[in-house]
């Protein structure tokens, strides 16, 4: 790898544009970055770094492309994944571009009792605060952190139903988003309800398999609609700050 | 006309007089230097022999430019200096003016300079003088315009006076100092009033102390840079704070999801009692806040004046929080009144009314922004403050009043 990244330009214009992951060797994969205004999911199971992969794609598009975004946290505090961040080189300070919005500090504020009826609609309030905050400040990307916290807040009369309205509304928005989500470990679905890979429009998965000297970390791209790509896994690196995908 | 020294005859010995200056930009130090004796002893001129190539040229130059022949002195070489500055029927013994120095005289007069000390030097016929002068006049020209280009993009807007000021000292290149100081102090002001603003933009309530402290720093115009740097910060967590305050207002269990100790009567009003809408004031402001104009139909007296500025504020609040809706009708429940406030692309209506708010009050406030705003897009894109651009806001604000004041006889 030579680091340069230039190959791997966001094409601002046209139908075409995408938002690059600055992931060395994926941007080129997907011809150039995510679609733009497209839905991914980040999934895997737990400790596969997905926070950390979604974290680093907005960092990376705030400071090299100057992209406003938001990363949306439900579960893990905001001074926890801002430590851990730094820790990996990725320092917030002076990205005033780059918000991160502590939602984990709310729910724990509101007890939610699931065995109540329910008065609050969370996601639609979220859609109603992100669609005035794009408004008032712009954004144009956004990792909800995580899709499981989302659905602790919420009872879902009829999940298939409620799930495709959410991601309407949130394709509506006009902002690229990563969701990342925890698959569950007894099924090989990317989300909790099974249904949210078709409701995306495309699916980012991380997987950590044994080796004999101990786990190594894989990335692969199950789906991107709109993109010619290869759907191996391959090795994920993070080395001086930034990830890194090695194709074989 | 004058001849040009290169044209003469070149048969005789070559003197000073006989070369041009472009023979003189070949010539070495020493060359030059022999040169200037003889134009010294030829001319009765004084050149300083031992200064720098550059400057010993010029001043051959400039002695070579000067000279003109005796029997062309009759020939009013400063006839364009006459022209610039209107004496031509001036009887007392013409100066000599090069020609390059007319020319910069007229270019400067045209780019509205005042150049009179300059001709009033010219006068006096020293050389030296003239030259220096010209120098530096030349410079601070220069260093001017590089002000007034940079005062082209300059927003006025709050800082008119001064910056008319400082428009009128660059008028004479000659106050090129002061008008710089002024210039870096109006740049100071502008920052000052830039972080005002943002800082005025911050209206929620868990801002509220760190905004009041970091307005008080505004005053020590030497440490903004500072200041900047701070209120860059409470930026960042002012857009986290608009979220998280959208979120909570929105999921917060209020006293109503509470499950009540026992059940309660089911609270409902009847219909009519609170009575139909009637639109008592109608603020226009433009979408970042600013006020445009106030509409009624009453006289205010001067204790509801500070009542009605109090909710012009909350209204004004409440565009800038997270709960505002662009576009729609935003009713805020105060006392028995309510504060609406709802946009259009450039401007935002605030209509204090009492009694229930008429399902048609959103359409018709949209119609009238509407039309408004197309009648006066031009002025309205980038809005600079001045209220009598904006033409017809005074006719569709009251016919706005009128079409509340229609439908408040009519049933809901």
């Amino acid at each position: 790898m030579n680091g340069d990244e230039s190959p791997e330009q966001p094409q601002e214009t046209g139908t075409d544009a995408r938002i690059p992951t600055h992931i060395m060797g994926l941007d080129s994969i997907l011809e150039g970055g995510v679609p733009k205004d497209y839905i991914v999911l980040i999934c895997g199971h737990a400790g596969t770094m997905k926070s950390t992969v979604g974290y680093s794609i907005i960092y990376n598009g705030c400071k090299k492309d100057g992209l406003r975004s938001i990363y949306l946290t439900l579960e893990q505090s905001k001074q926890s994944i801002l430590d851990h961040v730094e820790k990996l080189g990725m320092p917030s300070q002076g990205l005033d571009d780059l918000v991160v919005v502590d939602l984990a500090r709310v729910r724990k504020d509101i007890t939610v009792d699931k065995t109540k009826p329910q008065n609050v609609d969370w996601l639609k309030s979220i859609v109603g605060v992100l669609k005035n905050y794009k408004e008032k400040f712009g954004c144009e990307c956004l990792v909800m952190d995580s899709l499981a916290a989302l659905y602790a807040l919420t009872t879902f009369k009829n999940p298939r139903g409620e799930l495709f309205h959410f991601f309407e509304q949130i394709r509506d928005l006009g902002v690229t988003t990563f969701l990342i989500s925890e698959m569950p470990t007894d099924r090989e679905v990317y989300g909790l309800y099974g249904i949210e890979d078709f409701l995306s429009d495309g699916i980012i998965h991380l997987k950590v398999e044994q080796t004999s000297g101990g786990a190594n970390l894989y990335l692969g791209v199950v789906k991107m609609r709109k993109t010619h790509h290869t759907r191996e896994f391959m090795p994920l690196i993070y080395e001086n700050g930034r990830f890194e995908v090695v194709r074989q | 006309m004058a001849k040009k020294k290169g044209t003469r005859d070149r048969k005789k010995k070559k003197t000073p007089r006989d070369l041009d200056s472009v023979s003189v930009d070949d010539m070495t130090v020493r060359e030059l230097k022999e040169f200037a004796k003889n134009l010294e002893a030829e001319e009765g001129v004084s050149i300083d022999k031992n200064a720098k190539k550059a400057d010993l040229l010029a001043e051959i130059k400039t002695h070579l430019d000067v000279e003109v022949e005796p029997e062309e002195k009759k020939f009013e070489v400063s006839d364009a200096v006459s022209e610039v500055i209107g004496k031509k029927e001036e009887t007392a013994p013409k100066k000599k003016m090069p020609k390059k120095y007319s020319k910069l005289l007229l270019n400067w007069t045209a780019d509205g300079y005042s150049v009179d000390r300059l001709e009033e030097l010219l006068e006096t016929g020293d050389e030296k003088k003239i030259r220096t002068a010209f120098n530096e006049f030349e410079d601070a020209v220069k260093k001017t315009e590089e002000i007034k280009k940079q005062l082209e993009t300059f927003n006025s807007n709050g800082l008119r006076q001064e910056f008319d000021e400082l428009t009128d000292l660059l008028t004479d290149p000659g106050n090129y100092a002061e008008a710089n100081a002024q210039f870096e102090l109006l740049k100071k002001k502008r920052k000052r009033l830039d972080l005002k603003i943002a800082l005025d933009k911050m209206v929620l309530p868990a801002m509220k102390d760190r905004v009041v402290q970091l307005k008080a720093r505004l005053d020590n115009l030497e440490e903004l840079n500072l200041l900047e740097r701070d209120i860059e910060q409470l930026k960042v967590e002012y857009k986290e704070s608009y979220f998280v305050e959208g979120i909570v207002s929105d999921v917060k269990p209020t006293k109503k999801d509470e499950p009540a100790p026992k059940a309660e009567p089911k609270k409902t009003v009847p219909k009519g009692k609170v009575g139909p809408m009637m639109v008592k004031d109608i603020f226009l402001l433009y979408k970042d806040g600013r006020f445009i104009s106030h509409h009624t139909s009453r006289p205010v007296s001067k204790e509801e004046q500070a009542k009605l500025f109090a909710d012009l504020k909350v209204g004004r609040n409440y565009l800038r929080s997270p709960k505002y809706v662009p576009h729609k009708l935003n009713a805020i429940k105060a006392d028995k009144r309510h504060i609406i406030v709802q946009s259009g692309n450039f401007t935002v209506v605030i209509m204090i009314a009492e009694g229930d708010v008429n399902p048609w009050t959103e359409r018709i406030v949209t119609k009238v922004l509407t039309l408004m705003e197309k009648e006066d897009v031009a002025n309205l894109r980038n809005w600079d403050g001045d209220v009598s651009s904006l033409k017809s806001s005074g006719k569709y604000m009251q016919a706005l009043l009128f079409a509340c004041m229609k439908l408040a006889k009519k049933k809901v």
